[in-house]
């Protein structure tokens, strides 16, 4: 890891990271509001609608049937496609932009004639990508205390439960931007990379909520990066999601290992 | 088994002749070969230019030179040393200008130079400050609003800050004046003087005869010269334009060592590539009205080089390619 070009990197991604935490934040302490005011009206109507409870239940892990505390009424929060669109958004950005988009932008030709290996870059760029993952993965929590602190909740609210989330949405989050890493190394162009990883991305979030409808999903879930990540679950029983982390940072491993030899391996075209 | 001839030894210590060699260098893009084989030697202390036309395989050979690109077969040495997984730390010995420089965005000039020191672990504010007195350039105008000669400036300042052994410029002075130019030349002579290498990649025949005291000249992947300049300048072609008044004056032969490009109401211009002596003969004996032999230049050689049909030079093979004398 060269630290000159690390130091540019975390430049380049302070001002988006940062977008995206306030956003998240914000959106959080909206949902906390809604949930103050609505939860409960809202959750009983949701659970008389047959296929919208059980496409909910599969999708967040939590059961509608009995009273819905507000502990789990605030970890839906943290599986809401406005918090996955600005976390995967902005990693998604910051990690295709090291890759693809130097190489898009020309800048690629002086980065990697500097007396330092693909590989250091590589890892630049991931302590980049890292940093900012931690950063928008507890920005769900900032928002979740701010808006109990604000609005009165039903009951106590577990903070430490909300931390085993936060670390849970932190493996997500490094699995997505490593496999944007991956993206960004085996293309010429960032937008390819955006796309392909937004393509599976939202796949996945497909795949979440329609798995009460088609049967066969049910086969290939293991395959789903949601499918290790299930806030509600961890806020109830209160458990550490350890099976889960371990697969999403083998995948993060995994992807950035793949990234380092294509990385290495490829030719940097003239733009 | 590729065989280099570029260390010496004196009491033990490598003498290094050539700091870069290939040897049956060749690179393929699909199913096309764009190197065919080149084997080029850049001596030690001297400014080397590397001549051809767009699409010759100049930036090619300089990108697997610097390790961008990788190379299908054959062999490269820097420093003496063989290219291979260790390559980024030879690159500490280089400065390179690509020939389309671009920078990181949200920074002005002198933030892009401290960011490439700091990236090489080198300090050379100094230096940097020195060059951009020289090239009158502005570092502290955010790299955004520079016009494309004053990024190819601090594209240059970044190439030598550092003061490398090897510096590699791709087209450097496009765009830019031409009294800023010649302080560039200046800046490449001193250079050489200390010792350093520098290979020049350029279209510009004028400014590769001008600064340089090697060529070697690329066309299609292949090396078709490689020489001292003052070698190539002993068979430069002479440009002669002959006035004989009417047409019947014209002789109607010429000798063998006349290439005539130009003939009309009187007048033949023609290229004479034999010695003067000989030529101040034949002309003795014409019924001249005037005569107009200019100085010798590599313009007509380079022509030749370049030209579609092959009349004046033959692709040599692509394991034969000639060395610097």
């Amino acid at each position: 890891m060269n630290r000159a070009i690390t130091g540019r990197f975390l430049r380049e991604a302070l001002w988006p990271a940062l977008a995206a935490c306030v956003g998240i934040v914000f959106f959080v302490v909206l949902f906390v509001w809604a949930m103050q005011e609505m939860g409960p009206e809202l959750m009983s109507f949701l659970s008389s609608v047959g296929f919208l409870k059980k496409m909910l239940e599969l999708a967040y892990g939590i059961s509608l049937s009995g009273e819905v505390s507000s502990n789990v009424l605030y970890s839906i929060a943290w599986l809401h496609p406005v918090v996955l669109a600005l976390s995967w958004g902005v990693l998604i950005a910051i990690a295709t932009r090291q890759t693809a988009g130097e190489i898009e932008r020309g800048t690629a030709e002086l980065l990697l004639t500097l007396p330092v290996s693909r590989l250091s870059v590589l890892l630049s760029g991931a302590v980049t990508w890292m940093a900012v993952a931690a950063v928008v993965s507890a920005s769900p929590l900032a928002g979740v205390f701010i808006g109990s602190r604000l609005f009165e909740p039903f009951d106590t609210i577990q903070f430490g439960r909300f931390a085993q989330v936060m670390v849970n949405f932190f493996a997500l989050n490094l699995a997505v931007a490593a496999l944007a890493t991956l993206a960004g190394t085996c293309v010429m162009r960032r937008g390819v990379a955006v796309s392909l990883v937004a393509a599976l991305l939202i796949g996945c979030v497909a795949m979440n909520f329609l798995e009460s409808f088609l049967t066969f999903v049910e086969h290939v879930r293991f395959l789903n990066l949601l499918n290790y990540y299930r806030p509600s679950a961890v806020v109830r029983d209160g458990v550490w999601p350890v099976g889960h982390m371990a697969i999403l940072g083998f995948v993060s491993a995994a992807s950035l290992g793949a990234a380092s030899i294509v990385l290495a391996r490829r030719d940097i075209p003239v733009n | 088994m590729v065989r280099h001839a570029s260390i010496r030894r004196l009491s033990g210590i490598p003498i290094i002749d050539f700091v870069i060699e290939t040897v049956d260098l060749r690179k393929t893009w699909g199913e096309q070969e764009v190197l065919h084989g080149i084997s080029l030697s850049v001596r030690r202390g001297r400014l080397t230019g590397f001549l051809g036309p767009n699409g010759a395989g100049k930036t090619t050979t300089i990108r697997i030179l610097l390790g961008l690109v990788h190379r299908s077969g054959g062999s490269i040495r820097l420093f003496g040393q063989e290219s291979g997984a260790g390559e980024h730390r030879l690159r500490a010995r280089i400065g390179y200008l690509p020939a389309d420089v671009r920078f990181p965005s949200g920074l002005n000039g002198r933030g892009v130079l401290r960011l490439y020191a700091r990236a090489r672990r080198v300090v050379c504010l100094a230096e940097s400050d020195r060059l951009a007195e020289l090239l009158r350039l502005d570092l502290d105008k955010p790299v955004r609003k520079y016009s494309t000669g004053m990024k190819q400036k601090l594209g240059l300042i970044q190439a030598l800050m550092h003061q490398p052994e090897l510096l590699i410029l791709d087209e450097p002075t496009s765009g830019l004046d031409p009294l800023i130019r010649e302080n560039v030349f200046g800046e490449l002579r001193e250079y050489v003087h200390a010792d350093r290498t520098i290979l020049f990649s350029s279209h510009s025949l004028p400014e590769v005869e001008h600064l340089c005291d090697d060529v070697i000249v690329l066309r299609d992947g292949h090396i078709i010269e490689s020489q001292p300049i003052t070698v190539l300048r002993e068979r430069a072609l002479r440009r002669i334009t002959m006035d004989f008044g009417t047409e019947p004056h014209v002789p109607d032969s010429f000798p063998a060592a006349f290439r005539i490009l130009d003939r009309g109401a009187g007048r033949v211009t023609a290229t004479w590539s034999d010695g003067i002596a000989s030529l101040l003969e034949w002309l003795n004996g014409l019924p001249l009205r005037d005569v107009v032999i200019d100085k010798p230049d590599l313009e007509e050689l380079f022509l030749t080089w370049y030209s579609d049909d092959d009349d004046g030079f033959a692709v040599p093979p692509a394991s034969g390619n000639p060395e610097p004398a």
